[in-house]
């Protein structure tokens, strides 16, 4: 078969190449031979093509439905529809991780195609880096997990894949997450790079900048669209489970947060050199560790461990990424003193230092949750499971602590601020919010942890309104500008600082959401016949009719529900229960009626002949909130990314 | 067909890769550091400058945090004023000796008195009555300069 011999070769040959390219960059930029640092260089593109080549061929094993490869049978049936073809790409072990190393191949081609006048003495190394990630996963590609391994006869079918999986969700989800995880790997790499060079200032932090903006987005924009799905799948506890997986990849994104913080610090203040290097090492491992996970069930059992040698070769790989770090910054500790020191507690310095803090603690109280039960068992033999309740009380108090700092800390000037200026610009987000907090109460609504979480959202968002109209207001008095002008060359001069508050913003919204989804769901469960009106919470419900209908793949049970509410026709909504012949095994639709107050949520559990369904009617109010936030997280990062003109101008200058 | 394939995509890897080792390249530029340092002392300035105006600052935290903060900032703005306004005298120096009397403004040749258009740049000559000795303007009919004592 052309196909595979060809992937096989192509990925053989990378491995090879991502070798070649390791070796070449350093003993290059070593010696100051610039004929191997380009060759180097040229290594990184040719691995990037052949990594292409590879995938190229997988996805037309799988477009082909090439069942004798065993990848291919593993994870795609006839009856597949041609959409999910293509994301079984990215459903098993061996293609994740050819996608992984296709997106930094590609990512790391980018970074030496698109070389600047500053990073040139870092290049070599950031090359040498990606080059070293990259041969590790073309190690385990060839090595161990091929995704071109043949079976000894042509089955004629394939297994398909788990029909859970079927959903627009495994389309993005998994693919914005691996493109975040991939590139978290270039601030790594020129972290690396800078130990090495022993440039530390802030050159190699503006190498990163956008990289860690675009790997942060995706990563959380991934983690998003993972919570969208686990909310329209049901039996996976609403939006978020704080199961092994998810957690997994919460982790990296909250260091990742701290990161893009900490790298603030040294790029203004010259401070927090040792934290960037750490932090970026950091992300970097989480996110190898989290498509590990995700991959090969290492968490959820320790027995994976066993089964295949994967666990190994990733602790190695460990090893030798924190080997290589603490190496090289107990050689380069005299240089990565900070020039600078905090001076006061009242100082933007501070209170960045406590919410990179905040949010390297959460992760970390996350991470522990999330391998304690296999480190229980490891050591015990029992089996321990951590429920939501340690993560919430872990998180509610970090929370809001770091729900204060994103208030304040903005409030803050460089430097130092006056104890009085500081007091008089919370006097206003204060006093609204206890006002809010203290009608909520008196209205009865509670309880008062839910009370206090919205009105700690409403301090913060009016501070920050208050930050974006003072700044208005300083522009319009200094220039003279009509309104609408001013706001919008306030945000444009300031693409950085604005798309950060609008980042903060979202943050806000989503944490409302949170607040207001996980106090006041509700949850009726009834039964109803055919032709049967009920009222719940609120609502009508009438029972219009029912299916029972074999299909190819599945045997479909469904019931259709008129909503009203008061003598408001809202619409028909349509609960599926499916049995899936391939994996024997239900998959719940649920029918789902956004709102911006509060989602209807329709869960069918069972159906006889007779028309009897069994419904579960839940209310999760806020949630849309959720996606809200997620648009305007968008937004805002992608604002605070988007190059000031007179960056444009500069580039276009060195061109 | 395959293996034609493999050894058609190692060779042209190969090819790639190895090609710069046989082409020889000139010595590293050595990195050209463009003002980085600059645009960074400046964005704080900035900072500095939106914060004492929204009123985080008064003036007194603002005067000394702009002194001890980014002297870097002021010597880089200094210096670049210095630049521009050089780059402005020569210019104007330019200006002036192009607009010289009795010389062509566009390209400064020199012009007889009653030429209506450049010899050289075939540019109009100006209609305005120049003295083409000293620069002086006369009014129609005036033999001497005013200024000068020249003919005109």
């Amino acid at each position: 078969m052309i196909a595979t011999t060809l992937g096989h070769w192509a990925l053989t040959l990378s491995l090879v190449i991502s070798i070649y390219g390791l070796v070449a960059s350093v003993l290059g930029a070593r010696q100051r031979v610039p004929e191997l640092v380009r060759s180097g260089r040229n290594a990184i593109i040719a691995v990037a093509g052949l990594a292409t080549v590879a995938s190229a061929c997988l996805l037309f094993l799988l477009l082909t439905r090439n069942y004798q490869v065993k990848y291919v049978y593993d994870t795609v049936s006839s009856y597949l529809p041609t959409i999910y073809v293509v994301s079984a790409f990215y459903a098993g072990q061996e293609g994740s991780m050819l996608l992984w190393m296709w997106l930094l191949a590609i990512f790391g081609a980018v970074v030496v195609v698109r070389k600047r006048s500053w990073n040139e003495e870092l290049l070599p190394y950031v090359a040498a880096v990606v080059a070293g990630v990259a041969a590790f996963f073309a190690l385990l590609l060839v090595n161990m997990s091929s995704p071109f391994e043949l079976l000894p006869m042509n089955p004629g079918e394939g297994l398909g894949l788990n029909p859970l999986l079927e959903n627009p969700g495994m389309i993005y989800h998994p693919p914005t997450l691996f493109i975040g995880y991939a590139a978290y790997t270039i601030p790594f790499a020129y972290a690396i790079a800078a130990l090495v060079t022993g440039r530390l200032g802030s050159g190699w932090v503006r190498g990163i900048r956008l990289w860690s903006l675009f790997a942060w987005l995706s990563l959380g924009i991934g983690i998003l669209l993972g919570a969208q799905w686990a909310y329209v799948e049901l039996g996976w506890g609403g939006y978020w489970a704080w199961d092994p997986v998810e957690n997994a990849s919460a982790i990296p994104w909250f260091v990742g947060t701290a990161f893009l913080h900490s790298v603030m610090m040294q790029e203004r203040r010259g401070m927090f050199k040792r934290w960037n290097i750490v932090l970026a090492t950091l992300t970097f491992v989480l996110c190898v560790f989290a498509t590990f996970v995700t991959r090969s069930g290492l968490i959820q059992s320790v027995h994976a461990f066993g089964q295949s040698p994967l666990g190994y070769y990733f602790l190695a790989f460990l090893a030798v990424v924190l080997g290589l770090v603490i190496s090289l910054m107990l050689y380069r500790r005299e240089e990565m003193l900070s020039t600078r020191q905090i001076r006061a507690f009242l100082s933007r310095e501070f209170s960045l230092m406590v919410a990179i803090l905040a949010l390297v603690g959460i992760a970390l109280a996350v991470l522990l949750g999330t391998l304690y039960p296999t480190l229980a068992e490891l050591l015990t033999g029992r089996q321990i499971s951590v429920g939501t309740g340690f993560y919430s009380r872990i998180f509610s108090p970090l929370g809001a602590a770091a729900m204060f700092i994103i208030a304040v800390c903005p409030l803050l000037a460089w430097g130092q601020s006056s104890s009085r200026r500081v007091l008089h610009a919370l006097v206003i987000p204060a006093l609204v919010a206890l006002a809010f907090g203290v009608a909520l109460l008196v209205a009865g609504v509670g309880p008062g942890h839910a009370v206090f979480g919205f009105s700690m959202c409403l301090f913060v968002l009016v501070s920050i309104l208050i930050e974006f109209g003072r700044g208005w207001l300083a522009r319009k008095r200094m220039t003279g500008e009509p309104y609408a002008v001013a706001f919008l060359r306030l945000v444009n001069k300031n693409h950085r600082r604005y798309g950060g508050y609008l980042v903060h913003l979202a943050i806000v919204i989503m944490a409302a959401g949170v607040v207001g989804s996980s106090v006041y769901k509700t949850d009726t469960t009834l039964s109803m016949r055919p032709g049967e009106s009920v009222p719940v919470q609120g609502y009508t419900l009438q029972y219009r009719d029912f299916q029972i209908q074999p299909l190819p793949a599945k045997q479909r049970f469904a019931v259709t529900l008129d909503v009203s509410r008061g003598n408001r026709y809202l619409g028909a909504m349509v609960a599926d229960k499916n049995f899936h012949w391939n994996v024997e095994q239900w998959v719940t639709e649920v029918a789902i009626r956004p709102g911006l107050v509060e989602d209807l949520y329709v869960i069918l559990s069972g159906l006889d002949e007779s028309g009897l369904a069994t419904l579960a009617i839940q209310t999760h109010p806020m949630v849309t909130w959720l996606w809200i936030g997620g648009g305007i997280l968008l937004f805002g990062t992608a604002w605070a990314m988007w190059p000031r003109s007179r960056e444009r101008r500069s580039a276009r200058r060195t061109k | 067909m395959a293996t034609l394939l493999v050894v058609l995509m190692i060779l042209v890897v190969l090819g790639f890769v190895g090609y710069p080792l046989l082409q020889g390249i000139r010595e590293l530029e050595a990195p050209a550091l463009p003002d980085l340092e600059t645009q960074e002392a400046y964005a704080d300035v900035e900072d500095l400058e939106l914060d004492f105006r929204i009123g985080k600052l008064d003036a007194e935290e603002y005067e000394t945090l702009r002194c001890s903060v980014t002297p870097e900032a002021d010597d880089e703005i200094e210096r670049r004023v210095r630049a521009l306004r050089a780059q402005r005298k020569q210019k104007r120096a330019a200006r002036t000796e192009a607009a010289a009397p009795g010389r062509c403004a566009q390209c400064g040749a020199s012009l007889d008195p009653d030429d209506l258009f450049c010899s050289r740049c075939g540019a109009a000559v100006s209609q305005e009555r120049v003295c083409r000795h000293c620069g002086t303007r006369y009014d129609e009919g005036d033999r001497f300069c005013v200024k000068c004592g020249k003919p005109l």
